[in-house]
């Protein structure tokens, strides 16, 4: 055998060989089905119990308090609070969004109301596939049931507010799996359709635990759902309803009472206590998720203290609201603080102080406060508010001097249903201011305009008591209008 | 060839209770089992010629490139309970031509002059978005079928409002669709594009006895930049920076025509007083080298000794305002093409080295 004949046979097999590459490789797979083993997906998901409380922790996450300025934990004040007749932007605020917000100059851009609208939407989501997709994991059936009524809640909690805030809102019940049109294209459905979804997610929620004690501190009850439901039914001005289910909660097997001292309400150390009844929980130096509220509240400029001291009360106004012998003015308002670092006391036009932790004067950031969604005072002021709507002053007096006792002021007596109504819209302004309350109150006693206009936010005007739908949303969703006035 | 399917994945949260932390899970995504890749399609007929014994070689490229199944970050609704889903989402298409010219201008025993050209335009074109969609809009910029990517969509401002008119010293919009008012929906117009009518670079190599000299120039002409940087510090509502051109605004005894008056609480709104034009002429790369004569070098043993100069972005010919025109085009998304907001710009930069070979 030559040399050469080698060479040549040699080459011919490695051109078969490579031939048959490359056939090989032109009919190889066109399409590849990768299944990434350090990743999660929904396939492998919502097998165990742990996984359907793992979903519904999401949805508290994502609905309450997400880290960072989300939801509870100063977007509703940026994007909902800071518009009322309590609060102004302070001078440090340097986000045009948010002073657009508080000189109600906002417009269908604005991002703190794209970013509201979201952040209810993605925590909506989250509730769809809970409700979606744990009953059909095989475990306990109490606490499945528990786990699903929980999504429940807080999904009847996140359209309440979308409905109070835009109206007329998509409804969306359930995961969103495919990217067709039909089924990302939502429009609007009309008010009355989102508050009878919202009864009805509510409605199952009261079936929920009296009492969530132990370790489950802090999730929705029986007694939350029964609370928020008869406040959307006083929204509704269904009177009867709201008296009849506030009652409920009032008498109920939940032990809700008054604290002795209005300042227990905030403290960190009795926080889901006799009178919460559902609140958003946070916690010291985890993920940004400590009570923010606390520094955007605290002056700027006092040594050892890192501030970010952005809202500020509209003084004088919601200060002199308060007689000086009620006891909730120096514990929703400081005027002094001292520094860690040289011990000096520092004095200042009143702030908000409800939120703010001496454990954390350093970093107001992260104040260990919870901030309270319902409490069991402001199931008293729905009573008395339901009661005299529909009936008169009546037994409706019980219900409110139980407040303004524990505030130190002196009970009321021998009012007309008007003067009565007007005491009660006061008792929810003082009793409470900072907790999100008093734009919700303000739109739906139509005392909107005229509130903003005394205080000076004259830009108010009737197109401002819905929000407009992020334009955003309009430009990517061919089948949703804008709310009329903004148009 | 190889193509995957887009399950949903997973991102973790922490919440509490009862003061302690605790996880949990949730979509991260929607899942696209459709993904494929992008297919492009293209035409290409050039020329390559070289004259005078090759002393100019021209090569010329004309092309037509159709890019189908684009991989589009899609902004869907909110209400989906997520902000994008990836999909295959339009077809895009790009013609144009690339020329270069190469030509030996000098040469002789101690004096070598070449030039290089490379000239290239192109226009880019969306021919389609998926499901019928007519345009896609993301921020500023809007991708609509009908004009290329990178367009912004914003109102037309048309001057300020004078003494004895409506709101004096505030902006005056095109009211585009003649309803009176000034709205999102009616008067909005794509405002400019961020991509260039041509780019060019010409590169002249210089040779004299030992010294070698590179010049070479970089041009880009007609792209527009969305300047972020100056809608914000323009706002002039007393609550942030201002640059100096608030000096220039508006008041009775000013009455300018292009800077309005401050006003508290202005929203950050996206006009073409924003739109620059970012044309650009940039020094980019000049040096100049000396190479050590062969005698010197014969005495050690070094193969070659080379002492240069080097200088980067030295020189920019530009009208746009803010610190450089360039630095828009980096890693951007394909819907949001040419806005500059803070980014950093390129700086200018001097070497000075030895090439030394053993």
């Amino acid at each position: 055998m030559n040399h050469e004949n080698v060479k040549v046979s040699f080459m011919k097999v490695i051109k078969y060989i490579y031939i048959l590459l490359l056939v090989g490789a032109l009919i190889s797979c066109k399409k590849l089905d990768e299944k990434p083993a350090s990743v999660f997906t929904t396939s492998q998901f919502y097998k165990t119990k742990e996984d359907a409380i793992a979903a519904v922790n999401s949805i508290y996450h994502a609905g309450l308090n997400n880290g960072g300025v989300t939801m509870y934990n100063r977007l509703i004040h940026q994007a909902v609070e800071i518009l009322s007749d309590d609060a102004i932007a302070s001078q440090r605020v340097t986000n045009a969004d948010v002073r657009a917000m508080a000189a109600i100059t906002y417009t269908t851009t604005n991002d703190r109301i794209d970013e509201l609208w979201k952040e209810h939407y993605i925590a909506i989501n989250r509730a769809n596939i809970a409700i979606d997709r744990i009953p059909s994991i095989d475990m306990d059936a109490t606490l499945r049931e528990r786990l699903v009524n929980e999504a429940k809640f807080l999904r009847g909690l996140l359209y309440f507010n979308l409905v109070r805030l835009w109206g007329e809102v998509p409804i969306v019940l359930h995961e969103v799996t495919s990217l067709d049109h039909n089924s990302i294209h939502v429009a609007k459905s009309p008010v009355e359709s989102v508050y009878t979804q919202i009864i009805n997610d509510l409605t199952d929620a009261e079936k929920l635990p009296a009492f969530m004690g132990g370790a489950d501190a802090g999730r929705a009850t029986g007694g939350a759902a029964k609370a928020l439901l008869s406040k959307v039914y006083l929204t509704k001005k269904e009177w009867e309803k709201a008296a009849t289910k506030a009652l409920e909660v009032i008498n109920g097997p939940f032990g809700y009472d008054l604290f002795d001292d209005y300042s227990d309400v905030f403290r960190a150390e009795t926080k889901n206590g006799k009178e919460h009844i559902f609140s958003a929980q946070c916690k010291s130096f985890v993920n940004g998720q400590g009570n923010r509220l606390a520094s955007s509240a605290t002056p700027v400029g006092i040594p050892g203290i890192a501030a970010a001291g952005s809202d500020e009360p509209m003084l004088p106004a919601t200060y002199d609201l308060y007689s000086t012998n009620d006891k909730r003015r120096d514990v929703t308002f400081f005027t002094e603080i001292v520094s860690p670092t040289n011990g000096n006391v520092y004095k200042f036009p009143p702030r908000f102080f409800k939120y703010f932790d001496p454990s954390t004067a350093t970093n107001p950031t992260e104040s260990p406060r919870n901030i309270p969604i319902i409490r069991f005072a402001e199931v008293l002021l729905i009573y008395a508010e339901a009661v005299n709507e529909a009936s008169g002053p009546g037994s409706a007096y019980d219900a409110i001097n139980r407040v303004r006792k524990r505030a130190g002021l002196d009970p009321l007596s021998g009012l007309d249903q008007n003067s009565f109504r007007e005491a009660v819209y006061l008792e929810r302004r003082l009793e409470l201011m900072f907790e999100f309350h008093r734009w919700f109150d303000l739109i739906r006693t139509k005392k909107m305009v005229s509130a903003l206009h005394a205080v000076g936010k004259t830009n108010a005007s009737e197109k401002h008591y819905l929000h407009p739908i992020p334009q955003r949303e309009i430009d990517l969703n061919p089948k949703l209008e804008q709310n009329d006035l903004w148009k | 060839m190889v193509c995957t399917s887009l399950y949903q994945l997973f991102s973790t949260n922490t919440y509490f209770f009862n003061n302690q932390t605790v996880i949990g899970f949730s979509p991260n995504r929607i899942s696209n089992p459709d993904l494929s890749w992008e297919r492009t399609r293209q035409f290409d007929a050039g020329v390559d010629l070289g004259v005078l014994n090759n002393r100019v070689t021209l090569t010329f490229d004309a092309y037509y490139k159709e890019t189908s199944d684009l991989l589009l970050n899609v902004p869907i609704p909110y209400t989906t309970g997520q902000s994008t889903a990836l999909q295959n989402y339009g077809v895009v298409s790009n013609r144009g031509i690339e020329l270069g010219v190469s030509t030996q201008n000098v040469k002789t025993d101690k004096f070598n002059w070449t030039t290089n050209l490379v000239y290239s335009l192109n226009r880019n074109k969306v021919e389609s978005l998926g499901d019928g969609v007519d345009y896609i809009i993301s921020g500023q910029s809007i991708a609509k079928v009908g004009h290329a990517l990178g367009s912004f969509y914003g109102y037309k401002s048309v001057g300020i409002y004078q003494t004895g008119e409506a709101t004096p010293g505030s902006i005056k919009y095109a009211d585009i669709n003649g309803d009176g008012k000034i709205t999102q929906d009616g008067d909005r117009v794509v405002i400019g594009n961020a991509q260039p009518k041509f780019l060019a670079g010409l590169t002249n190599n210089f040779y004299y006895k030992n010294f070698d000299l590179s010049i070479f120039f970089y041009a880009s002409y007609g792209n527009k930049v969305f300047n972020q940087n100056r809608q914000q510090l323009e706002q002039l509502n007393g609550g942030q920076n201002a640059s100096t051109a608030a000096l220039e605004r508006w008041t009775s005894t000013n009455p300018s025509n292009s800077m309005p008056r401050p006003f508290e609480d202005a929203a950050p709104i996206v006009s073409d007083r924003f739109v620059e034009d970012a044309s650009f002429l940039r020094l980019k790369n000049i040096v100049l080298g000396y190479t050590l004569p062969a005698q010197l070098l014969k005495r050690t043993h070094f193969g070659n000794v080379r002492f240069y100069i080097a200088a980067q972005n030295i020189l920019t010919l530009t009208k746009y305002t803010g610190f450089d025109p360039e630095v828009s085009r980096n890693e951007q998304s394909t819907l949001t093409q040419g806005v500059d907001y803070g980014v950093y710009p390129n700086s200018k930069s001097y070497q000075v080295g030895l090439n030394v070979t053993f």
